[in-house]
């Protein structure tokens, strides 16, 4: 029983048997089941339409699933793809703060929790900045500082450096590395990029809406780099 | 990107902070208000002493030359180019009109009764001639008459100097509307400088705030006018991207016609839309994921406005202005 218990609380992303179609009648993932450890850093790999986006979405609560269970995740931090889309207020202090407005917090409390965050992040110095004056890497960083000001505990990264250069790709895979150390949080990230591979704990392989593979990403990345992609 | 970033009005300017960014932006808001309204049934020194106040404020703001350049530089060329403009062309009083008498009665009433001598008739050959002025006669009667002494120096001609004559009105006019476009673009550019704009919609929020009692949703309209001005730039870059797009297909516009031009056009029209649709939705759901409350409470606290000493020395300010305006400032 507490043996049961502590694994419970061992894993904080729990995913079981999963299906998702859409209405079209296209399924997308099919008993689909995953679970991520506390405090580690995991990655999602699979090909193009192998159900990796839809797969976040769902745990995010985005999308309902036909059937199949969802441990459910009561703070998420959700950074999509592109960061344009994510941040919604003008300046970046403003952004981080928007996702605390329903907290209850006073607003002195509010602005000690976007410094924490934006210092996090490197990015303190830009607190008062524009935006569109950002760049993709910087806005990224904003996006999982907004995440960090409302104390989440799973991070879900879908694609994040699609849209970035190589070297603030890099930089930001790592970033994210030292901050599930730093503050024991969890984290899912997708990718199709292989040399992300080496800063993660795990990944799994999805396929087909199933995970068909999962566990030491350097063993997974042999085994993509035999098979054609 | 390149299309926002070239524009040259109404971008914030975050480093350096200047006095007027600590400003609370309720107070900032106020004398932005007062900029745009004293003008107004407004004397033309005053005007003028309007724009001289703003450039002032500006200085005494430190904001740097390089923001000055790129922004102001061009509003201070298109000022003095309409002042110059409106100062030098036809101010629009110039009736010609033909009294009933004619204008030196007395010299008409006493030319002689007969005709004088016909003048010599002139030689057409001989171009000195063509130049010479006509002999005097006292039949001039319809000549303008001299210039008698004045009691005041009033004259409602100022300058004339060859093809340009300027008129009290027409410097009048110029001095009206160059200083109002001055007044109008500058002040609105130099708020915008320096507030954030989520500050602007939070104090345009606090100041609506009294209308939450007529179950006006005041929040929610702040939240919707803060969304705006974050996506302003996101739909100038769609529509940058598409007419890229367009660009590099190649298309022979010369060959396509009239017909087939409009449903290109149209295409690409019913394409953007589709293309922001979509984008609104996408920010949506980031916004739900985020922790979006709902409309009407989703209240971003992130600017405390508390009035402090220098608020206090502004709104004062403000009634100071508004004092002299009534003294000096009116039409009279």
């Amino acid at each position: 029983m507490i043996d049961s218990i502590s694994t419970e609380d061992a894993i904080a992303i729990q995913v079981k048997d999963l299906d998702f179609r859409w209405y079209k009648g296209s399924t997308v993932l099919e008993s689909c089941s995953l679970d991520v450890p506390k405090g580690e850093f995991w990655m999602l790999l699979g090909t193009n339409g192998s159900g990796k986006s839809t797969l976040l979405k769902l745990l995010a609560g985005l999308l309902q699933p036909q059937s199949g269970f969802i441990k459910p995740l009561p703070m998420l931090g959700f950074v999509f793809q592109n960061p344009d889309h994510q941040l919604v207020m003008p300046t970046v202090g403003a952004d981080v703060a928007f996702g605390l407005a329903g907290s209850g917090l006073t607003t002195v409390q509010i602005r000690q929790r976007v410094d924490e965050a934006l210092d996090a992040v490197n990015l303190l110095p830009l607190i008062r900045r524009p935006i569109y004056a950002l760049s993709g890497g910087q806005k990224q960083r904003v996006a999982i500082a907004g995440a960090l000001a409302r104390h989440c505990e799973v991070l879900l990264l879908d694609e994040p450096t699609a849209l970035l250069d190589p070297d603030s790709q890099l930089e930001l895979v790592a970033q994210v590395q030292r901050l599930v150390k730093e503050r024991n949080l969890t984290a899912l990230w997708v990718t199709h990029r292989l040399d992300e591979l080496d800063y993660c704990d795990g990944a799994f392989l999805l396929e087909k809406g199933k995970v068909v593979d999962q566990g030491d990403p350097q063993r997974l990345r042999q085994r993509l780099m035999q098979i054609p992609m | 990107m390149d299309l926002l970033r070239s524009l040259p009005l109404g971008l914030y300017l975050e480093q350096p902070v200047t006095w007027m960014h600590r400003l609370d932006p309720r107070v900032k808001l106020g004398w932005l208000l007062t900029f745009l309204a004293a003008p107004l049934l407004a004397n033309p020194p005053w005007r003028i002493a309007l724009v001289v106040l703003l450039i002032l404020l500006t200085l005494s703001a430190r904001i740097p030359l390089r923001v000055w350049r790129q922004q102001m530089g061009w509003l201070l060329f298109l000022c003095f180019l309409v002042f110059a403009l409106t100062t030098v062309l036809p101010d629009g009083l110039n009736a010609s009109h033909q009294p009933r008498l004619p204008a030196n009665e007395l010299a008409f009433a006493e030319q002689p009764n007969q005709l004088p001598p016909p003048p010599p008739a002139k030689n057409p050959w001989n171009p000195f001639e063509w130049f010479q002025e006509k002999p005097a006669t006292s039949l001039d009667a319809g000549k303008t008459p001299e210039v008698f002494p004045q009691p005041t120096d009033y004259t409602y001609i100022l300058v004339q100097q060859g093809p340009i004559t300027i008129t009290r009105r027409s410097l009048d006019l110029g001095i009206r509307v160059s200083t109002l476009l001055f007044t109008l673009i500058y002040s609105t550019n130099l708020f915008l400088l320096t507030t954030a704009p989520e500050e602007v919609t939070g104090a345009i929020e606090n100041w609506l705030s009294p209308l939450r009692r007529f179950n006006v949703p005041v929040t929610e309209i702040a939240l919707t006018l803060t969304l705006s001005l974050r996506f302003i730039p996101l739909v100038l870059e769609e529509v940058q991207n598409l007419v890229r797009s367009v660009s590099t297909r190649a298309i022979n516009w010369k060959k396509l016609g009239m017909r087939r031009t409009i449903q290109v056009w149209l295409m690409v029209a019913e394409r953007l839309l589709e293309n922001l649709l979509l984008r609104a939705e996408q920010i949506a759901s980031a916004m739900k994921v985020r922790g979006f409350t709902s409309p009407n409470q989703h209240q971003v606290q992130w600017h405390q406005f508390r009035f402090r000493m220098r608020d206090w020395l502004a709104l004062a300010g403000i009634i100071l202005l508004w004092g002299a305006r009534m003294v000096w400032g009116g039409e009279g």
